[in-house]
């Protein structure tokens, strides 16, 4: 098999923690990933959206993902760190507990949601990747950011 | 060249397809929009000075070009009616027609025809429209020029063979290249020549096989048709010299007179004839397409969201510049430094931000453009109100080149426009009552516009009926807007400024044009929105006139930073009439409503940090209370500080969110935060809906 048809049978994904559940977000929709920088809360917007912050001039949406997602809330730590996707040609930040790794996931191994039989009737998660680790839920990051 | 549009398979589907590549169609587009605007404007000149050979030349050429065009692409109805339009041009240009209100109507009408025509290109689809009446009117009113000069006088038309166009040009180019000779000929037949035409155009065929005719009035299809008259002049580019042609010509029957010479020598003879001096339209027309070249060779398109970019940038380095001076300033304090070594530090800073002001400054100056784009339009609007409102009308214009930014550009428009039609229709008087009250009957409209510190003014006048203080009073009582008493105590001055009250209009019949709904109120309340300003002032049967002051640019307001809580806002200068600070025992009550008296007036609070949600602190001892005025709408807007004026660049919140409700966009702030800038029309709507 070459290695284009390999690439092709793979994802990859950039994995980040949520509380102690893993997420994972497509490495192709990646921008960059910052710190937190001071974020401006914008009046009468959804509660998840913690507000707006300047990227290089550039005045982009910053989504708590945890709200988002419906755990918890928490502190910021060092750890903290704003990944910055492109969806639909514009950035957008998602707040996130920390940035672990790049990880390839081989087609075979991503399942549909469906699995959980319990899971919340929404489509934020696209899939399940099975990684030796442990599982890796997929964002489904237009879901995730379309209702602002 | 001209291939056909392809018709749909299905007959219901009106689907355009054309022979050229989506760029393709992307640059004729582009091209003749710039033709027709140019074509409006020089038709609408042309009224004015029908004789001018410049202008019909210009008309001609740009007429010429879209008929290229749409050739091209293969618009047949396009270009069919371009060529209506040329043939009509022609005859002009030749003095066989004579501009009449008729012929321009027909131009401009044309000029509307092929906007739709353009438009079919834009959206590919078949408006459906039908203009082959048009083009026979077109073509009626050649006729008529044609058959008007059947016998034309011996100095009277003279056909001006050296205005050439592009194609001629080029030929004329070519054979010079090739070693040929331009030659004038001019060719009388006696007057009891019996077959005329037919003289003529064995005199044209003995020219054909000399050399190439460039050119020939009148043309081989006019000789066909016997149009032609007794005379023949040509432009021959030929290697023969002039005798060689001479001997050929006479061996025609008929001939009375032959003229044979270079073309510079024969251009004394032709000026005594009464047309243009033969040399000056081929030089102008040189010097036109090196103005051409010189233009296109300094200037480049940059899509304006480059623009955009650079100014984002631009705009961080202000926010490092601003941290490198605090960087200066703490390392100066903390001692133990080598005192030179911040001064130098300190210097670099300081050039740095110089180096960036200047830039910040030329990048605001490549987004500007002169008024004219928005100007360009408005002679042929007045000149169409003019006529429908059955007023005689000059129009004037100035200014034309003073330079605004685009987004104001895209913005001033309509309330220029509303203006307009309010002189036409209000303003201007019909032309017997003008007579009666001993002015000329046609009256002037002038637009203006000039710079003036940062903004931009532009002036509307006209020398009309003025605005009535005491009917607009009346009237003003009438609708309810003001009492009795109120009328008493106001000034004619102040009573002129009510025709901006919401609500308020004095035209007796409400026409569609000016009285459609919108009033000046709305003209106002939209170029306040704008963060500019509108006055009036008049004198009773002297005239009217409308100042109107904007910003040259949007990019970039004068706000007033405040604070609520710990969340920065920016308030725009022009909203804001003053501030104060306020003790919480001077508020009042009013259904439920938080009020101040503010000089005897009452002024409505609107709490921030309510309207917007922000967490603030629980008491605040005093208050900040910043009073804004949009139209005729004031509220104070209470805030927990002030912050101070500061000119900030104004960015789109995130296409992602949409429109948020009382925010207008955003700006950052020297400390890289972003500062949200309060819509204060929006805010007030907001009052308005909640009381």
């Amino acid at each position: 098999m070459s290695t284009a048809e390999l690439l092709a049978q793979d994802e990859q994904v950039v994995a980040f923690h949520l509380g102690n559940e893993r997420y994972g977000v497509e490495i192709t929709a990646i921008q960059e990933i910052i710190q937190v920088g001071t974020v401006t809360p914008i009046p009468n917007a959804p509660a998840y959206l913690e507000g707006v912050t300047n990227l290089r001039g550039r005045i982009i949406p910053v989504v708590n993902l945890r709200h988002r997602l419906g755990m918890p809330p928490a502190e910021h730590t060092e750890r903290t760190r704003i990944i910055v996707v492109t969806v639909d040609g514009t950035p957008v930040g998602l707040v996130v507990d920390a940035v672990s790794e790049v990880m390839r996931i081989p087609q075979a191994d991503i399942e549909p949601p469906s699995v959980l039989v319990t899971l919340p009737d929404d489509d934020l998660v696209r899939g399940i990747g099975k990684t030796p680790e442990g599982l890796i839920s997929l964002v489904n990051l237009r879901s995730l950011v379309g209702g602002l | 060249m001209a291939k056909s549009a392809k018709r749909p398979q299905r007959p219901d589907d009106r689907t355009l397809t054309f022979d050229a590549t989506e760029e393709d169609l992307k640059v004729f587009l582009e091209d003749a929009e710039e033709q027709l605007e140019l074509l409006d404007q020089a038709v609408v000149r042309l009224e004015q000075a029908p004789d001018s050979a410049e202008l019909v030349q210009e008309i001609f050429r740009a007429a010429h070009t879209l008929k290229g065009s749409s050739g091209t692409i293969g618009h047949q109805k396009m270009a069919g009616l371009t060529h209506a339009m040329e043939s009509v041009l022609d005859e002009v240009r030749n003095g066989r027609l004579t501009v009449t209100t008729e012929v321009v109507d027909a131009l401009l009408e044309s000029l509307d025809a092929l906007r739709v025509l353009t438009q079919e290109v834009a959206e590919l689809r078949d408006s459906g429209a039908d203009f082959s009446a048009l083009e026979e009117r077109l073509l009626a009113i050649r006729a008529g020029g044609a058959q008007g000069t059947e016998a034309p006088g011996p100095a009277g038309a003279a056909p001006d063979v050296t205005a050439l166009d592009e194609a001629a040009q080029e030929a004329l180019q070519q054979a010079k290249l090739a070693g040929a000779e331009p030659l004038h000929v001019r060719l009388r037949l006696t007057e009891d020549c019996p077959m005329p035409a037919v003289r003529l155009f064995q005199a044209a065929m003995e020219l054909t096989e000399l050399g190439q005719l460039v050119r020939s009035a009148p043309s081989l299809e006019e000789i066909e048709r016997e149009q032609g008259g007794l005379e023949l002049t040509a432009l021959l580019v030929t290697q023969e010299d002039a005798e060689r042609v001479r001997g050929a010509l006479s061996s025609i029957l008929d001939v009375a007179e032959i003229e044979v010479a270079p073309l510079e020598a024969a251009a004394p003879s032709r000026s005594a004839t009464g047309a243009a001096p033969a040399a000056a339209a081929p030089a102008e027309e040189a010097s036109r397409s090196a103005g051409r070249a010189a233009s296109t060779g300094k200037s480049v398109r940059i899509d304006v969201e480059r623009l955009d970019t650079l100014l984002n940038l631009v705009g961080e380095l202000v926010i490092d510049r601003t941290r490198l001076e605090d960087l200066a300033s703490r390392l100066g304090a903390s001692g133990g430094v080598d005192l030179d070594l911040v001064e130098a530090f300190t210097e670099a800073t300081q050039h740095l931000g110089r180096i960036t002001d200047d830039l910040q400054d030329q990048i605001m100056k490549s987004r500007m453009l002169p008024i004219e784009n928005v100007f360009n339009r408005l002679p042929r609007l007045v000149r169409d109100l003019a006529q429908r409102f059955g007023k005689k009308v000059q129009f004037t214009v100035s200014g034309q080149d003073t330079e605004l930014d685009r987004s104001v550009i895209e913005e001033i428009g309509d309330p220029l426009i509303h203006l307009l039609r309010n002189a036409v229709d209000h303003g201007i008087e019909p032309p017997e009552e003008r007579r009666k009250a001993g002015k000329p009957e046609t009256g002037t409209i002038r637009l203006s516009a000039s710079h003036e510190e940062n903004q931009i003014v532009i002036v509307v006048e006209d020398d009309g009926r003025g605005i009535d203080a005491a009917r607009v009073k009346e009237s003003a009582v009438r609708k309810g807007i003001i009492t009795p008493e109120q009328a008493e105590r106001l000034t004619d001055g102040e009573a002129v400024q009510l025709i901006f009250a919401p609500g308020f209009s004095t035209a007796a019949q409400v026409t569609d044009i000016s009285g459609r709904g919108v009033g000046m109120d709305i003209v106002r309340t939209n170029i306040e929105r704008l963060n500019g300003s509108v006055e009036v002032s008049t004198v009773p049967g002297q005239g009217t006139r409308f100042v109107v002051r904007m910003p040259l640019t949007l990019a970039i307001i004068q706000a007033l930073l405040v604070k609520v809580g710990a969340e920065t806002y920016a308030i725009p200068i022009v909203s804001v009439t003053e501030t104060l600070r306020v003790q919480p025992q001077e508020i009042d009550y009013v259904r439920g409503r938080e009020t101040i008296r503010l000089r005897g007036e009452i002024l409505p609070l609107v709490r921030l940090a309510d309207f917007f949600g922000t967490a603030v602190p629980e008491e605040d001892t005093s208050l900040y209370v910043v009073a804004v005025r949009l139209g005729e709408r004031h509220v104070g807007i209470v805030v927990s500080s002030l912050v101070g004026e500061q000119e900030v660049v104004i960015k789109s919140l995130s296409r992602a969110l949409g429109e948020v409700r009382g925010v207008s966009g955003a700006t950052i702030l020297g400390d890289g935060q972003v500062a949200l800038i309060v819509d204060v029309a929006s805010l007030l709507n907001q009052m308005a809906g909640i009381r």
